[in-house]
């Protein structure tokens, strides 16, 4: 019995991390391109007690066996890459990924961060950065005396310039994918890094090679579904509650037998 | 010395290790795939024969002790609630069969329910805890989704029968089994099962339904644990009950014999 107060502490630690992980979905409800992540959770292990198909002592087969469970573990909280929601911001400088791909920019330790955020500002320099200043790669920079900036789907960046009637290429702008976006690291600010279980990432022009296009004047929105959590949240505190349940049953059965000796 | 004190204590003891079940079965109630246990007790004879009383019209008085002993877990293989995710990588099984997987750390291979996969860095369909999904065929091999585009999965399709398509081209098949007993089967955690003597050996699953984008949730009923709990509880009172009143009787049987 002693057992089960553990088997389901487990269980209470568990819908913990489940609580956890929701609460930070429902913070990020308004953050731009956010990506929702889900705890998941298998049985831990089982005391195997008799083998199934073991002869007993008389010479019958045992058609089952004897195993107690151990509790449950937490066996991955990953990142679901669903599409968010799209916004219309009518800014020149925000984008939005119509399908798969990660914007690319360089971080201050020189390495590349990946990003579904679109929402882009010009730096002293005229060099397009995110909102914290990391510049995004490859590196596009605006002329001053620029009136009008067009992306096109495909990432094409061209100016019209004062005084000048047709418009100018200055960049191209290119997205990453990965094999296996769940294995990015998510490091805060909107930002994933690349890890050996994302695999490296393959660089390409939106539109091409499985990659989505860009959308100007769009920003994607958080993909957490307010009512999705609510519903995660309930089942995970009812479970919560369950497993706490267990625990008092233990507790009160321990009472019971401690009431053995008067 | 009475032997009724045992028998109290076997039933004591009985629900000691039902309380441990429904602990696990709750610890488990969001773990994908996973099947409840249900233990079952069996009764066992002590058979003493009364040979120290007279016998009564010429019989020989028999005195019984029973007890009761843990004789094993029936799992429950009900089908439990399925999630709609969307999730082109989740997969339900409609029907008795299991995914069959391939663990990392051992290469030993198990059977499991909870179809909810990812891509690893070699583009294999792999578990959460990255154990390989195997593919259909003599040979044993993970499922690869070799495609068109190197970066992100595209397109992937799992048709009803487990047959697996990536940007319209066929990349093989889920290994799909079953067992002659699935009563026999051995958990071993990560909602894996492994084959015993008891299960028999695996055998291709005929009558199974692959739905992709659904998946399968853990068959514990909150309820149906949340009854036992109390009936355990009051069971095990019940049974203290009878022990202190046994040794009651013992102590007065001790003193009236003292005096």
């Amino acid at each position: 019995m002693i057992r089960g107060l553990f088997t389901s502490s487990t269980g209470m630690a568990a819908q913990q991390l489940n609580i956890d992980v929701i609460a930070n979905n429902l913070a990020n409800v308004n953050t731009t391109g956010f990506k929702k992540s889900r705890a998941d959770f298998q049985d831990l292990m089982y005391q195997t007690m008799t083998r199934a198909g073991t002869t007993s002592a008389t010479g019958e087969e045992l058609p089952t066996g004897i195993q107690v469970g151990l509790g449950t573990k937490p066996v991955a909280v990953y990142k679901i890459f669903s599409q968010g929601n799209y916004q219309e911001t009518g800014s020149e400088l925000d984008m939005a990924i119509e399908g798969d791909g990660f914007f690319q920019v360089l971080l201050s330790d020189g390495t590349t961060g990946y990003t579904r955020a679109g929402s882009y500002k010009l730096d002293s320099t005229g060099n397009i950065v995110t909102s914290d200043g990391y510049a995004l790669q490859p590196a596009i920079n605006i002329p001053s005396d620029t009136t009008q900036i067009t992306i096109t789907a495909d990432g094409t960046v061209s100016v019209i310039q004062a005084g000048q009637p047709t418009s100018t290429p200055v960049g191209n702008i290119e997205l990453a994918s990965f094999s296996n976006p769940s294995g990015l690291d998510a490091t805060g600010r909107n930002l994933f890094r690349e890890t050996d279980a994302s695999g490296t990432a393959t660089i390409g022009t939106p539109g091409t090679d499985g990659l989505g296009t860009l959308s100007q004047g769009f920003l994607e929105m958080s993909n957490v579904s307010v009512v999705e959590e609510m519903v995660g949240m309930i089942v995970g505190q009812r479970a919560y509650e369950a497993n706490s349940k267990s625990i008092q049953t233990c507790d009160e059965m321990l009472k019971t037998a401690n009431g053995l000796r008067r | 010395m009475n032997h009724e004190i045992y028998t109290a204590l076997s039933g004591a003891l009985a629900n000691d290790r039902r309380q441990e079940i429904t602990a696990n079965n709750l610890a488990n109630v969001n773990s994908g795939g996973f099947r409840r246990d249900v233990p079952l007790f069996a009764t066992v004879y002590d058979q003493v024969s009364g040979n120290n009383r007279p016998p009564e019209n010429g019989q020989k008085i028999i005195e019984h002790n029973s007890f009761a002993v843990h004789a094993g877990n029936w799992i429950d293989f009900q089908t439990g609630a399925m999630q709609d995710t969307g999730n082109p990588l989740d997969m339900a099984l409609d029907g008795e069969g299991f995914f069959v997987m391939k663990r990392v750390a051992d290469g030993k291979t198990y059977y499991t329910r909870d179809g909810h996969f990812r891509l690893n860095e070699q583009r294999e369909m792999v578990a959460m805890n990255g154990d390989q999904v195997m593919a259909a065929g003599e040979e044993d091999v993970p499922l690869i989704l070799a495609g068109e585009n190197p970066g992100a999965l595209s397109d992937l399709k799992i048709g009803k029968l487990g047959d697996v398509m990536v940007d319209g081209q066929s990349v093989g098949a889920l290994r799909l089994m079953t067992f002659p007993d699935l009563q026999g089967l051995e958990k071993l955690g990560d909602a894996g099962f492994v084959e015993s003597a008891a299960s028999g050996p695996p055998e291709s699953a005929a009558q199974l339904v692959v739905r992709q984008g659904v998946r399968e949730l853990s068959n514990v009923n909150i309820l149906e644990e949340m009854v036992s709990l109390i009936e355990i509880a009051r069971q095990y009172e019940a049974q203290q009950k009878v022990i202190v009143g046994l040794d009651e009787i013992n102590k007065q049987a001790a003193q009236g014999i003292v005096g």
